[in-house]
């Protein structure tokens, strides 16, 4: 049916142009690039088997509810082993034990780290301490709270504005749309 | 197709999927997160935001922090028994061809002044300078025996007492067996 190809075509050139925000996604859902890998497959072959159904308009989000539903059985039959319990980041693979496939999606380039560090030098002071210790010394927040001598609401609050200000900035714009 | 972004997020949404994505989140209030993403969209696309920014963020970091202090701490200590023992190994060697060196030379000595003749005093002290000189050259790999009298040591120097004993070994203590060979 043409209908029906025309939709798999859809399908198929959505699971290509947002392939980078559903990895990202089933990443931070799954915190393991193994089985966010795994996840993502199942969500191609699950999206294409249900293509006649979709509705262009929304193909976006009935995709990543695809993914959403393809993680949280993934998860069902984990979650007792205890890997599910770290940072998104935490999960992700090093440079050198980075395999080929890894490395297409996960490694950073030098211009990367540059672009990165360059938009952390504009947050102020205090949003880039909070960011640092949250993210790269894995500190939690309520130890933030009490090293700055700030309450935990106002660390909360800091986090949260340097996450908005960080994903405004041109750098890290750069960064999501190249590819 | 564009990469459209069907709904955007609010800052508390952000907030709450960086926490999700940390793992911060009991299991319960987890579950329940997922439970509403299934519903909105906007949250879906805040875990991606967050999920890519400290992604991003934490494979900038830079290397110093990769390293746990304790494995560091083992590693310089390592590293410095290992340049200690090769200190010490290149010490020793130095010193045992000192003493050849001195006995040698107190041997040429007693073959030109006769067999019959003890080693005489300033040749002693001698090759007492000798050896206290190359003892105060810590880490040198080769024993120059024609050292000038400047590279002499201070006096802060222990030089040990078998060291000693060794320059001046008498004549009679040494050469008594070879004497009785010839």
């Amino acid at each position: 049916m043409p209908h029906d190809a025309e939709n798999r075509r859809l399908v198929e050139q959505a699971c290509v142009d947002f392939e980078r925000d559903l990895r990202a996604f089933l990443l931070g859902v799954l915190r393991d690039t193994h089985l966010a890998d795994e996840a993502l497959q199942k969500t191609v072959i699950k999206g294409l088997g249900a293509a006649d159904s979709v509705n262009p308009e929304t193909v976006r989000g009935w995709l990543f509810k695809i993914a959403l539903n393809e993680a949280r059985e993934l998860k069902r039959g984990i979650s007792r082993q205890g890997r599910l319990k770290k940072a998104v980041w935490e999960s992700l693979p090093t440079g050198a034990g980075m395999e080929e496939h890894d490395a297409a999606f996960y490694a950073v380039t030098n211009e990367q780290k540059l672009a990165v560090q360059q938009a952390m030098s504009r947050l102020s002071e205090d949003f880039r301490q909070v960011v640092t210790r949250r993210i790269q010394k894995g500190q939690t927040f309520a130890k933030i709270a009490e090293d700055m001598n700030r309450p935990l609401g106002t660390v909360l609050t800091w986090m949260r504005r340097a996450l908005i200000e960080l994903g405004e900035m041109a750098e890290i714009r750069n960064l999501s749309n190249t590819e | 197709m564009t990469n459209q972004t069907e709904a955007t997020f609010t800052e508390e949404q952000l907030l709450l999927a960086f926490r999700y994505v940390a793992a911060e989140l009991p299991t319960d209030e987890a579950e329940e997160f997922e439970q509403q993403m299934l519903t909105q969209q906007s949250l879906c696309e805040a875990v991606v935001q967050a999920s890519s920014l400290s992604s991003l963020i934490a494979s900038s970091t830079p290397q110093l922090t990769v390293q746990h202090p304790k494995v560091q701490l083992d590693v310089a200590a390592k590293t410095s028994v290992v340049k200690s023992s090769r200190k010490s190994r290149s010490l020793l060697m130095t010193v045992i061809s000192a003493c050849l060196c001195v006995l040698m030379l107190s041997a040429i000595n007693r073959t030109d002044k006769g067999p019959a003749s003890a080693v005489s005093q300033t040749s002693e002290n001698d090759d007492a300078e000798l050896l206290m000189s190359v003892w105060a050259n810590e880490g040198e790999e080769s024993v120059e025996p024609s050292l000038d009298e400047s590279e002499l040591l201070s006096d802060e120097l222990d030089v040990p007492d078998w060291l000693l004993a060794a320059v001046t070994i008498s004549s009679s203590e040494y050469f008594a067996d070879e004497g009785a060979e010839l």
